[in-house]
């Protein structure tokens, strides 16, 4: 060690901190025997280290080496001694543990003395050990049930109950945070649960493409194949990342049609409608439509108060109603931010010994707040409406009862109920001095026609990404 | 996807920190601020995978960045400052780091709407979950105004804490000035500190650049930082 901490100190008077922080030092070192092993993380910092320094490496051994200078190598992967600053995380939410895995070799050289697989690992071959890598802590327990996602909760259940029976696969789709993963997790967690033996794999569709290559590469794919076809579930996270991947998509395709033919479960979840991911074999994307298609919307109100309320209690934090519902409707746009602004409110009560109030979270909250108002003013609605269905302001506000013209009006009416906190009143004044009701009736409409059209839900969704992102 | 945004000026950080030592020790805090146990908090945080730390340019985002790398020690962290790395594949730079403890990005705003980045870090923050890693990120800019086209890694940006770094009020950056004048070994009488901060625009990035121009002068011309030589070097 005491080469290379010499070296080290002479690089860092020479090197500037942020490059030498970036470069060096996180590099491992393990010396023996004359020789002097470098491990990065990966094989960038490898080339990058390789390239730019270690030349002046060699240098600078040379000079404080008594005697002969010891060999370098540089290797990807880690040494068997682990940091014991490292902090660790506590097993609240049990996060999967590392595979244990069979090591790639390196290019650079023998590594045997490399312990723990980073970065370059590869999960082929029949002793692919299997790991489900499901989240305990995603269970329908957990999972707060409301309007915008009981049919996709009970067709979830229905799955969980009959697995590999009539809805397969269960397709979940929806915009981003808004619990595809959470309710993905929760079937495969109550399959475990009724059958600890049950194979349930999960993994996000890069994992899968990763593999595929790692597989490609080593002549293992029928070991690649034979271990996809052989578990019981299959779920996979965000499938529209295999757009564009010709090769994974053949992959998967066959794995599906086994899968199925087999009786096994699959789940998938994606960001859109199964017909409309670009980029993607028409042959998968009919497939997808086979089992159960289920949408995923974005929570309304009660149910992100009572997410809030799940949360601060699983935070084992006191959260009052009021604020939670002071929280939950300061931010509409999906759970995940919601969750990320729990978790500032909590962290400063934390630190400063105060009740989270409403007067507490607006001061917390301030920076995200502010970001917030101004994206959702009535003017902002109409503008984006008038724009999005080509006709002017002017006409959203005016007297005219055309088709044409009432549903774009309704729509804006709608989103002002949902993503400002003006009265019935004062959004009908808004939008050119109509009756409170008329807002009430409008708001019924969209929501009807919702459910009942997908030409509407689809210009709703579309709003609501425009308005809140 | 939306356009690409123009380069920031956080370039200027890399001399800045030339020879700094960044540590949570030396770290200066406004009055009353949590900042930093926050910050240390989210390294025992049972669930939470990414923190998001953003304020404007000398606002001490690098020093914490780079002092929380130091702190989980040099063999499970790693630090990166991503404005330098834009140009090369993300895949390759962001491939296994989900192996470290803590993984620190920096400058965040110079890859966001590069397509290639944000898929790359989107798919990193998968692996970090699985694996137990932990994300800090640096920004000049919120999530929400970074320019992220990708709703999938928005969505985890904001999925954290995101803290907002404030600047610092005159005395917290007089304190900061001493430090990194110590480190260039230029002695500043608090005269001389006071005429700095009575002259100079008083933002960090000014005062910093200041500080270098002195330094580079006083060593060229061998002089010590005194109020006429800076009123000399300055034309103040």
């Amino acid at each position: 060690m005491e080469t290379w901490h010499q070296c080290l100190e002479l690089l860092q008077d020479e090197i500037p901190a942020q490059q030498f922080n970036t470069w060096l030092r996180p590099l491992q070192v393990q010396e023996k025997e004359g020789t002097i092993a470098l491990f990065a993380p990966n094989r960038f910092v490898l080339d990058w280290v390789n390239e730019k320094y270690l030349s002046r490496i060699m240098e600078i051994l040379s000079q404080i080496s008594e005697g002969t200078v010891p060999k370098v190598t540089l290797k990807i992967g880690s040494v068997a001694k682990v940091d014991s600053s490292t902090p660790k995380k506590s097993a609240v939410t049990e996060p999967a543990k590392k595979r244990d895995l069979p090591i790639e070799k390196s290019d650079e050289g023998d590594s045997d003395f490399i312990e723990r697989p980073s970065g370059r690992e590869v999960r082929v071959e029949g002793a692919m050990k299997h790991e489900s890598a499901l989240n305990s802590s995603f269970t329908f327990e957990t999972f707060v049930e409301g309007k915008s996602n009981q049919l996709a909760r009970a067709a979830a259940m229905q799955v969980a109950n009959n697995a590999g029976g009539a809805y397969n696969p269960l397709f979940l789709y929806g915009g981003v945070g808004l619990g595809k993963t959470h309710l993905m997790h929760a079937v495969g967690n109550a399959i475990v649960s009724k059958n600890p033996a049950a194979k349930v794999v999960y993994l996000h569709s890069e994992r899968f493409v990763a593999d595929m290559v790692k597989a490609l590469q080593l002549n293992a794919i029928n070991d690649f194949k034979r271990f996809y076809r052989s578990v019981d579930a299959l779920l996979i996270d965000d499938i529209q990342f295999f757009a564009r991947k010709e090769r994974s998509q053949e992959e998967f395709f066959h794995t599906f049609n086994a899968l199925l033919e087999g009786g096994q479960q699959m789940i998938l979840t994606c960001d859109r409608y199964p017909k409309e991911i670009d980029h993607m074999e028409e042959r998968l994307k009919s497939r997808f439509g086979w089992g159960l298609t289920v949408m995923v919307e974005p929570p309304e109100l009660e149910t992100r108060v009572a997410i809030l309320m799940k949360k601060a209690e699983q935070a084992k934090v006191n959260l009052s109603h009021e604020s939670a519902f002071f929280i939950a409707q300061k931010i509409r746009s999906n759970v995940r931010e919601l969750e990320g602004a729990l978790k500032l409110v909590i962290a400063n009560a934390h630190f400063t010994g105060q009740e989270i109030n409403p007067a507490f979270i607006r001061e917390c909250l301030k920076d995200l707040l502010a970001l917030h108002d101004k994206q959702v003013s009535i003017d902002n609605i109409q503008r984006t409406v008038a724009e999005y269905y080509k006709i002017r302001v002017s006409d959203l506000l005016s007297k005219r009862r055309t088709r044409s013209i009432t549903r774009p009006r309704q729509m804006g009416m709608a989103l002002a109920k949902e993503l400002t906190n003006h009265s019935l009143p004062e959004i009908g004044e808004a939008f050119g001095g109509r009756d409170h009701t008329t807002v009430l009736h409008a708001c019924k409409v969209v929501f009807g026609l919702k459910q009942s059209d997908p030409t509407i839900r689809d210009d709703y969704q579309n709003f609501m990404k425009i308005l809140t992102t | 996807m939306t356009t690409q945004p123009p380069f920031q000026a956080s370039q200027l950080t890399l001399p800045l920190y030339a020879r700094s030592r960044c540590r949570l020790e030396n770290y200066v805090l406004n009055p009353g601020s949590t900042l930093l146990d926050t910050v240390k908090g989210f390294l025992t945080a049972p669930s939470d995978t990414g923190l998001y730390l953003h304020g404007s340019v000398g606002t001490g985002k690098t020093h914490l960045l780079l002092a929380m790398a130091h702190r989980v020690g040099p063999a499970s962290s790693i630090y990166l400052n991503v404005s330098e790395l834009r140009d090369v594949p993300a895949d390759s730079v962001l491939e296994g780091l989900e192996g470290k403890s803590l993984i620190c990005l920096d400058d965040l705003q110079a890859i966001a709407g590069q397509e290639q980045w944000e898929t790359a870090l989107f798919h990193l923050y998968n692996r970090c979950q699985l694996s137990g890693a932990r994300l800090l990120f640096g920004a000049t800019e919120p999530p929400s105004r970074l320019g992220v086209a990708l709703p999938d890694l928005l969505s985890r940006l904001n999925w954290g804490v995101v803290l907002k770094l404030d600047e610092l009020g005159d005395e917290q950056k007089k304190r900061v000035m001493l430090r990194r004048a110590d480190e260039r070994g230029i002695a500043l009488s608090n005269e001389v500190l006071q005429y700095l901060f009575s002259r100079s625009q008083r933002d960090m990035t000014t005062l910093v650049t200041v500080l270098d121009q002195l330094d580079q002068e006083s060593l060229t011309e061998k002089r010590h930082v005194t109020i006429p030589f800076i009123k000399k070097i300055m034309k103040w």
